[in-house]
């Protein structure tokens, strides 16, 4: 399907990666979001706000993020497509929605551009903190899926991809944006609405009376209706049969929540999002995601300029974390190195994958600012050699 | 002026131009004046239909103190504005406007894009300030006046006289044009306003 | 080829616009590749502000500056900050009324200057200086097409100053080319 023209800004633009990423939202067919201003991210949802009324949709300023995660739900179940913008403690506030949505399977996207934490931390300067908790925040086991983007021409491509998701496996989707990436000005290239391929929410085709909220397809997802069209649902965050009504017993929970967390993890498959660059003959591979892979990809560079066999896997979609591709990966190079902006998340999955196989060298940082160069390349070469 | 001339499509009739006026124009500006009926003639400061009037206001715009346009449809002036602008005194941010427009054309939107060509003129002149004087029952007038963000700053009781002797109030308008500098101070502050 | 460009000055003088528009001209309108990051002063106006602007021919992979190819300083401050950056042989573009070169310059450094504050004031309004900045680089350094700066500052400035701010362009691209051409040797 393709995207709404009322809301795509076709053309050439030099904006920063939060606006890229609004304009993302809007093409993608977002047309709700409630939000609460918070450093690095408010310029997403100031121009959303700005915009969206003249596209034909609705902006709220909630009294804080445990209200904007909540009304992006209600707003769901009304039909749209919908989104929350945040940060650091924004999120951490949000957790008990977050999994609401996962629980109800309510198809939503959560932007958080990371900025250094823990609590206030530095608002104005990046970080990479949030990777683990946005897979792990809520209580319970569920699966999320995260998108990280690089730059804002991916901020507007990697968006459309987000709401995407989110609508084929009615689940919370997460773009996991860093305060570089977020107030970097590049330009961007918005296309012609035919050429964005959106995709539509998945409406049941049963008739009321036929349509069970909870049953799932092949694909072990369920279909979707929304609030209006004469059908009788009950949506609730305990555990529920397929009809959507509560059953507390062990065997629901055991069919309701393997299901959400295989929901992802068997269509994982569909879900791998890489760029690779030489890692066919690689000694080592440098693992990267977001603002850090442009400084790692500079690092691989040098390195291989200095003769070392070294590769770089950039994480575009980073969960679910593409576990056979690191495991081929690590049957077969000497070591992975894994320059993040937080003090060790990722590299706890690779380490996880790779399991011994291979040497798994984190190069932290405790946030503020990107990796100097050469502080990745030192740790490359000490492996390379 | 930039854009140079200005294209302007009326409610109805033909296609109008508006552009600087050029010492060529001086006979065809007479003839408007002439032909602009008396009640609207004496709406205006000068007695216009005197050559001299034109000389001078060409002569103004050599010295740079007017900015004169004409609005131009098949070959003939059918409306004429001018932006006045002090280079010496108190007032050198101030301009002044002043507009006609012959009958046949009134009532189509030629006042207004007269106008708007001369207030982004002032703003391309750095001015602060565009003043107008309109009499009050010129309803027409008052209305493009308004539209294109001018407000009521004065009136002068009683101030102009008609052909019969009656008297009627002077309303001074006035527009800010220099808002538009205040979107550019902000563009120039290069300053976060909040980190929280 | 990947030049870096930085951009200082104070809060008010429109440091980071004038870093925006020669980012959009090159990658806009020119067609090549470019990266802009900003730095706020904390407070409000009068404190540092700065913007790194990289341009390049190929995709930018690291996006900050650290050592400037071309450094436009519109205060003293920022002159003081940043001229230890400037590379040998870079071009140090500054508002010859505010900025006093000294002998903290690289070595083969070029040195240009340009009053644009005063430039600015003859055409009544002082905040389009970085306005005459802008014209000024695309001049002395030609890595934005003059076609490409002038788009980029129509796009940039908001409705009603355009004229103006075309003024302000055509001001400071003139003084800049004379003297480049050593046209006016009174302006060295």
């Amino acid at each position: 399907m393709h995207a709404d023209p009322k809301g795509v800004l076709t053309g050439l633009h030099f904006i920063d990666g939060d606006h890229a990423a609004c304009e993302g939202a809007i093409a993608a067919g977002c047309r709700f979001a409630a939000g609460y201003p918070i450093t690095p991210s408010t310029e997403v949802v100031e121009r959303f706000a700005a915009r969206i009324p003249l596209v034909g949709g609705v902006f709220i300023q909630m009294e804080d993020e445990i209200a904007s995660s909540i009304a992006i739900l209600g707003a769901a179940w009304a039909g749209h497509k919908v989104m929350t913008v945040t940060s650091g403690p924004g999120l951490s506030l949000m957790m008990e929605h977050i999994g609401y949505a996962a629980m109800t399977e309510t198809p939503c996207v959560f932007v958080d551009v990371q900025r250094g934490g823990p609590s206030t931390g530095l608002p104005t300067l990046p970080a990479q903190a949030d990777m683990m908790q946005v897979r792990w925040g809520s209580h319970g086991d569920y699966n999320v899926i995260a998108l990280s983007p690089n730059s804002p021409q991916e901020c507007f491509d990697l968006m459309i991809k987000a709401f995407n998701l989110a609508e084929l496996y009615r689940t919370p989707v997460f773009f996991m944006m860093d305060e570089v990436v977020g107030h970097m000005t590049e330009r961007v290239a918005i296309p012609r609405p035919e050429d964005i391929e959106v995709v539509p929410r998945r409406w049941t085709s049963r008739k009321p009376g036929d349509y069970r909220a909870y049953e799932p397809g092949e694909d072990l997802v369920p279909e979707m209706v929304k609030a209006g069209d004469g059908f009788r649902v009950h949506i609730t965050g305990l555990t529920h049969d397929e009809r959507g009504y509560p059953a507390m017993n062990p065997q629901a929970q055991d069919k309701l929540v393997r299901r959400l967390v295989d929901k992802i993890r068997k269509n994982a498959h569909k879900l791998v999002d890489v760029r690779g660059e030489n890692l066919e003959d690689a000694d080592v591979v440098v693992i990267s995601y977001g603002i850090t892979s442009r400084i790692a990809a500079a690092a691989v560079e040098e390195a291989r300029a200095a003769g070392r066999k070294v590769g770089h896997l950039r994480l575009v979609i980073v969960w679910p974390f593409p576990e056979p591709l690191v495991a081929e990966l690590a049957s077969r190079v000497k070591a992975f190195v894994v320059p993040e902006l937080n003090l060790g998340q990722m590299v706890r999955e690779v380490e996880r994958v790779v399991a011994g196989k291979a040497q798994v060298v984190s190069v932290p940082h405790a946030g503020g600012t990107v990796h100097q160069v050469e502080d990745i390349l030192a740790k490359i070469l000490e492996v390379a050699k | 002026m930039w854009p140079d001339t200005t294209k302007v499509v009326l409610r109805q009739g033909p296609e109008v131009h508006i552009r600087p006026m050029v010492a060529a124009d001086a006979e065809a500006l007479h003839r408007f004046f002439l032909a602009l009926p008396e009640e609207d003639r004496l709406f205006l400061e000068d007695d216009v239909t005197k050559p001299a009037f034109v000389q001078q206001l060409l002569a103004e715009q050599e010295a740079g103190r007017a900015f004169p346009v004409v609005a131009e449809a098949s070959g003939e002036i059918v409306g004429y504005g001018v932006l006045y602008r002090p280079l010496f005194g108190w007032s050198t941010h101030v301009g002044r406007v002043r507009m006609a427009v012959a009958r046949s054309f009134q009532r189509q939107g030629l006042g207004t894009a007269i106008l708007r060509e001369l207030v982004r003129k002032a703003q391309g002149l750095a001015l602060d300030k565009l003043v107008a004087e309109v009499v009050e029952d010129q309803v027409g007038a008052l209305r493009a006046f308004e539209r294109l963000g001018f407000h009521r700053e004065a009136t002068l009781g009683n101030h102009v006289q008609d052909l019969s002797g009656k008297k009627r109030d002077l309303v001074l308008l006035a527009n800010d044009v220099a808002h538009i500098w205040e979107h550019m101070e902000a563009l120039v502050a290069d300053f976060e306003p909040s980190a929280g | 080829m990947r030049t870096e460009i930085r951009v200082g000055g104070l809060g008010g003088q429109g440091v980071i616009l004038c870093g925006m528009i020669i980012g959009k001209a090159a990658s806009i309108f020119d067609g090549k590749h470019a990266t802009l990051i900003q730095a706020f002063g904390p407070e409000a106006r009068g404190s540092a502000a700065s913007a790194q602007v990289t341009v390049a021919d190929e995709p930018i992979g690291y996006p900050y500056v650290r050592r400037p190819d071309v450094l436009v300083v519109m205060s003293p401050d920022a002159y003081t900050t940043f001229v230890p950056t400037l590379k040998e042989g870079g071009s140090l573009l500054y508002e010859s009324d505010l900025v006093v070169p000294d002998k903290r310059l690289p070595t083969g450094a070029k040195v240009l200057g340009v009053p644009a504050t005063r430039l600015a004031e003859e055409l009544g309004r002082r905040l389009v200086m970085n306005i005459v900045m802008v014209g000024f680089f695309t001049a002395t350094t030609k890595l934005i097409s003059y076609e490409a700066a002038r788009k980029a500052v129509l796009d940039s400035v908001p409705r009603g100053t355009e004229e103006l701010n075309l003024k302000a362009f055509e001001a400071g691209f003139a003084y800049g080319q004379r003297l480049v051409s050593g046209e006016d040797s009174r302006v060295a």
